[in-house]
């Protein structure tokens, strides 16, 4: 073996060496990465070597030339494997740089399914998952994989907001001709309430459900159409959240976060807190209350006292945030185009833990034992992880 | 002129040039003494500068630039006046090689304000732009622009920064759109081949199935750059609405609709004048099924335009063929109002909605063909360009594929050097291919393909296929008969409607649903006549397949549109039927005819009693005109004008042919008369395709002088297909006849 055979050996041992820390990406949290410029500078130099070995290697007359020696060929090959290396490398790191813009970048396993039409809401309670669009609601089983459980209010248009009640999955959602109830299982679904809702959420026994600036609440066993017992805010409701351990529903109308109880079959106000902006969702786990205000990040608010949330910290590290989930101090933030952002929401300020952009553009998100499901609209599929991943 | 005189520099633009040179170096002079301060030869170069930007400003740019040659010689170290000779000798350029030499000299001129004040953010930007223009230096208008913005920094100018960061975004988004929904060849072929394609669609559809993959994130880097541009541009200066438009226009091209219509929103209040940005918002709105919101957008964004500009963009000349844009474009500005009134009436799925789809369609194309398209440097309005004038006929292309420029067969390829994007309609195979230069935004359409353009213009001019209400929409069989009315000066006009309301409810899993009809009608002047709507709580599982409405109004001579609809909320199914008609008088003194009102039963309300009117007589009329064979048809008309005899009656002579017209299968069949006219004498067959029958009647004239008529008739073995009833009838008195006719249709059994 000659000199520069040995040391194209040497490189192209050294590049597949450094090569390897590409196989530690699948790991769910990476922690270190090495920049591609240095690895691909390196593979390009290995390359370079191995293709300049290869040349000598068949052919024992060099050729004529200005740079047919062994010295120039090695090192222009090198040297240009190299560079291009150099350049490719950049070039992912930059897109790397753009993607996660310094952050961790995290690569959750998930399960997904296919969905039809374009759905934009999506609920979970028990082991069922809804997800309401265009055409209706696909209903899906969760178990050791998500599996298609039918459809449900076919052809219903404009869905704008969708939950499942809890224990017996009767469906309530509201669309922009009004509310609608559905019963466990099968069977076609009841008209509540005229006019576009734009907010609904079940809990044992009630729904309640948002047309325009009215927040009204029927019994499960409602079965007609008519103006129902509730509270009128005067301002648009666009989110509602009831929270199950504190029996306290959370409203948001305009730029203002308010919580009522239930009282007898209507509601009670308990307190209002303005929040500057409007909200697109609301999520509530333990006593933190998180809230999706679009452009305007995240907002964390502390409701030890439903009456009088106190705002702990906001967070703008998304450049659109469509949606929340709390699971105890993790928060999921579907960001859209951007994927996922993990967030520790444990002290006084969000620390973002990661971003899982391989989820998609993430548009809804969803927790519910130990799971966390999300709607993906690159694919147009539904997507569920491991909350603890 | 008295106000030219007053104004010397408009005053000096009807002299002599030399004369309107020295004018202004006078000028210069006075204001070069009350500035004494500074240097004399840079207060009068200064001077100059203004004055050559004011000329610049009413438009007489020649004389500007004389002015600057003049302040330069005047002042050989003035910077600003070798920038703005530069600027304006640029801006007179195009994108090109055509135009090297002046940009060689507006470069010169650029260069030299550089070197007297170096680093200036603004010359580096001017020169950046000037090399944008040219093909070989587009390149290095990246690094000038880079420049610029650092320089932009040093000198914490928001103004220039956020411009530079806008050029920026643009270099970056004109090469993400390069890549954007790029496909690598799979197969030996070379590139695609926009001749095979337009000579047969299954050539594109086959060649983006089985010859192409997708190369999912092309384009990636370049569009988060442009984005992060833009946004720093808006960071910086954030009234800057140029870098608002493209940070909204980059968000909505893959899908952000959530964001532009949030982002926008906030835009819209800081910016209230640009009707880019309601654009913008508009077509997010619309694009997120919120059209009632997206309709008021697009209706203030385009009362901000010029007038020139809302119409040129609003004309129906897009939607229409090209011998048909012609006659609209020769029409006055009330027959063009006329005629877009009535295309979007005739063109609006639902009135009962609260907006027009189709408009608001059209309105969301022209604005994304306007924000998309239009360039600056090729001075293009994008809804003139190719590809804006194919997606507002036929709206977004379902299938978008480009491909990189082709490098190899330099002779036979339209594509050398060149990005191919294809479009491709799947529904009606549909297909334009278009070529253009990489990062320029500019494409024309490859090959024949502009050709083939101008056949499907003729074939089909417009398209609203993807409205979903439209996808959505049944027909509703109208019948219209048109009586005398009460007074003979106008009409009696009844109109029948068969609502299919168990197509319309039974999509929906619904157990009871809304459900709304309505009647509208308009004269010729598009003044709407009546508007009846009404909604009812109906349970899905209703039997009726169909419910029929009536509506009877009395109208005067003149044309008529009508429309009846119904729909369901819920799902937004609906249905409508519409058509015009005309209404003319039944005169006095004339014998005259009313239409053949087809129904499914009919009988007199009070039995033994001679009905002398239609109220008189219990109706269920047949709005599809549809009967099938064995099945029986009622007919009612009314005679006006007849002549009495001597006794006070009068005589008619009755002949009723149901003739097939459409099918003819040379099968022999029959019909007969089954009552209602007691001295009826029989139906009989004449040859293969015709029933006729023929009878006197002698009625006793009232003062009303109406005469209803009415019979049954049962169609017997009747094959399958389209039939006329001809009715005619004839004044034996008088000697005069009148006739009527009415299509019915049978359907196969």
């Amino acid at each position: 073996m000659t000199a520069s055979r040995r040391r194209a050996a040497v490189l192209v041992a050294a590049a597949l060496t450094a090569l390897q820390p590409l196989a530690a990406q699948r790991r769910p949290v990476a922690e270190h990465r090495t920049p591609r410029k240095v690895l691909f500078t390196l593979a390009g130099a290995a390359i370079g070597t191995i293709a300049s070995a290869a040349y000598f290697g068949g052919n024992d007359d060099p050729p004529p030339g200005l740079c047919s020696a062994s010295s120039c060929v090695i090192t222009m090959s090198v040297g240009g494997g190299a560079f291009l290396g150099y350049l490719i490398g950049r070039e992912f790191d930059q897109l790397h740089e753009l993607r996660y813009r310094g952050g961790t970048p995290l690569d959750p396993p998930s399960v997904s399914v296919p969905l039809s039409g374009e759905p934009s809401v999506l609920a979970v309670r028990d082991s069922l998952v809804v997800v309401g669009g265009l055409g209706g609601v696909q209903v899906f089983a969760s178990g050791v994989s998500l599996r298609a459980a039918g459809k449900r209010a076919t052809g219903v248009r404009g869905i704008e907001t969708i939950d499942l009640a809890p224990g017996v999955g009767a469906i309530v959602l509201g669309s922009s001709s009004g509310a609608y109830l559905y019963p466990p299982r099968t069977g076609p679904g009841t008209l509540l309430r005229e006019g576009a809702s734009a907010a609904a959420v079940a809990t044992v026994g009630r729904i309640y459900f948002a047309t325009h600036d009215r927040i009204e609440s029927a019994p499960l066993s409602a079965d007609t159409v008519r103006s129902w017992p509730g509270i009128t805010v005067g301002r648009k409701v666009t989110a509602l959240h009831f929270d199950e351990p504190s029996q306290v529903l959370y409203a948001v109308a305009d730029s203002t976060l308010y919580a009522f109880k239930p009282a007898a079959d209507s509601l009670e106000k308990l307190g209002e807190v303005a929040i500057g902006a409007t909200a697109r969702h609301v999520d509530v786990d333990g006593h933190l209350l998180a809230m999706a205000m679009g452009e305007g990040g995240v907002r964390l608010y502390d409701v030890s006292t439903p009456g009088g949330p106190r705002p702990i910290t906001n967070w703008n590290g998304a450049r659109f945030a469509y949606d929340v989930s709390l699971v105890g101090t993790r928060l999921y933030v579907a960001a859209g185009v951007e994927g996922v952002y993990v967030l520790d929401v444990s002290g006084t300020e969000i620390a973002t833990l990661g971003l899982a952009r391989e989820l998609g553009f993430a548009t809804a998100l969803a927790s519910r034992d130990g799971f966390t499901y999300l709607l993906d609209r690159s694919v147009n599929a539904l997507r569920r992880i491991h909350s603890d991943f | 002129m008295r106000q030219d005189s007053k104004h010397p520099i408009a005053a000096s633009r009807t002299a002599h040039p030399i004369l309107r040179l020295a004018a202004a170096i006078v000028l210069v002079a006075g204001a070069g003494i009350a500035r004494a301060q500074q240097s004399a030869p840079h207060a009068a170069a200064d001077s100059l500068l203004q004055i050559a930007l004011a000329h610049v400003r009413a438009g007489d740019t020649v004389f500007a630039l004389k002015v600057l040659e003049t302040a330069e010689k005047i002042a050989p170290d003035f910077a600003p006046a070798y920038y703005q000779r530069g600027v304006l000798i640029s801006r007179a350029t195009r994108l090109g090689m055509s135009d090297i030499l002046r940009r060689r000299e507006a470069s010169k001129q650029i260069n030299r304000a550089l070197d007297l004040d170096q680093n200036n953010p603004f010359y580096l930007m001017e020169l950046g732009r000037i090399r944008l223009k040219t093909p070989f230096l587009r390149l290095d208008a990246e690094r000038l622009f880079k420049r610029a913005l650092r320089a932009a920094e040093e000198r914490h100018d928001p103004a220039v920064l956020s411009e530079i960061d806008w050029e920026l975004g643009q270099i970056h988004e004109r090469r993400y759109l390069t890549m954007a929904n790029r496909r690598m060849i799979t197969s030996s072929a070379a590139t695609f081949d926009p001749d095979a394609a337009v000579n047969d669609w299954h050539y594109t559809k086959d060649f983006l199935a089985q010859q192409t993959q997708k190369i999912s994130d092309a384009g990636e880097i370049d569009y988060r750059q442009a984005e992060n541009f833009y946004r720093a541009a808006l960071t910086a200066d954030t009234s800057n609405a140029r870098a608002a438009t493209s940070l909204l226009v980059l968000l909505f091209d893959v899908g952000r609709f959530e964001e532009v219509a949030h982002v926008a929103r906030d835009l819209v209040r800081a910016l209230p004048r640009e009707p880019r940005l309601r654009f913008a918002q508009g077509l997010a709105l619309h694009r997120l099924d919120r059209d009632a919101d997206a309709s008021a957008v697009f209706d203030t964004a385009f009362a901000l335009l010029p007038p020139d500009d809302r119409h040129a963009m609003m004309s129906l000349e897009h939607l229409l063929r090209r011998d048909d844009a012609r006659s609209y474009a020769a029409l006055s500005d009330g027959g063009r109002e006329a005629m877009d009134s009535l295309y979007w009436d005739v063109a609006d799925p639902l009135r009962l909605t609260p907006v027009n789809e189709a408009k608001v369609e059209f309105l969301a194309r022209v604005a994304y063909a306007d924000l998309r398209w239009s360039s600056e440097e090729f001075r293009t309005r994008g809804w003139q360009t190719d590809r804006g004038i194919v997606y507002i006929r036929y709206g977004p292309p379902p299938e978008v594929a480009t491909f990189s420029p082709e490098t190899a067969e330099i002779e036979s390829s339209d594509a050398m050097g060149r990005v191919t994007t294809v479009w491709f309609y799947p529904e009606t195979k549909l297909r334009f291919v278009f070529v253009g230069p990489p990062a320029m935004n500019y494409a024309l359409f490859a090959g024949d393909f502009r050709a083939y353009a101008d056949n499907a213009r003729f074939l089909t001019p417009a398209s609203f296929d993807n409205l979903s209400t439209k996808a959505q929409l049944d027909t509703i069989p109208v019948q219209i008969a048109r009586f005398r009315g009460e007074d003979a000066a106008v009409s009696d006009v009844a109109i029948y409607a068969d609502i299919p309301t168990t197509r319309i409810l039974k999509t929906v899993d619904v157990t009871q649903s809304m459900f709304e009809t309505a009647f509208f009608l308009t004269d010729g002047r598009r003044r709407t006549l009546v508007n009846a709507q009404d909604s009812a709580l109906v349970r899905i599982d209703q039997k009726d397949e169909v419910t029929t409405r009536s509506w009877r109004r009395e109208l005067a001579p003149g044309d008529y549109l009508y429309r009846v609809e119904a729909r369901q909320p819920a799902s937004g199914r609906g249905a409508r039927g519409l058509a015009s008609f005309s209404v003319a008088t039944f005169p006095k003194g004339e014998f005259t005819v009313s239409d053949l009102l087809v129904a499914r039963r009919l009988s007199p309300r009070t039995p033994g009693v001679t009905p002398r009117q239609r109220a008189d007589f219990f109706i269920t009329p047949n709005a599809s005109l549809t009967v099938s064979t064995r099945d029986t048809v009622f007919l009612y008309w009314e005679n006006y004008g007849a002549t009495a005899d001597s006794a006070g009656n009068a005589h008619l002579r009755v002949e009723l042919a149901l003739r097939l017209t459409d099918v003819d299968r040379g099968t022999q069949w029959t019909a007969k008369v089954l009552g209602g006219l007691v001295d009826a004498v029989g139906l009989s067959a004449k040859g293969d395709e015709r029933v006729s029958l023929r009878f006197d009647r002698k009625i006793a004239l009232d003062p009303s002088d109406r005469i209803p008529n009415y019979l049954a008739l049962d169609l017997g073995d009747a094959p399958g297909g389209t039939y006329a009833l001809e009715l005619t009838v004839t004044d034996l008195v008088s000697g005069r006849l009148t006739t009527r006719s009415r299509t019915i249709h049978v359907p196969r059994s």
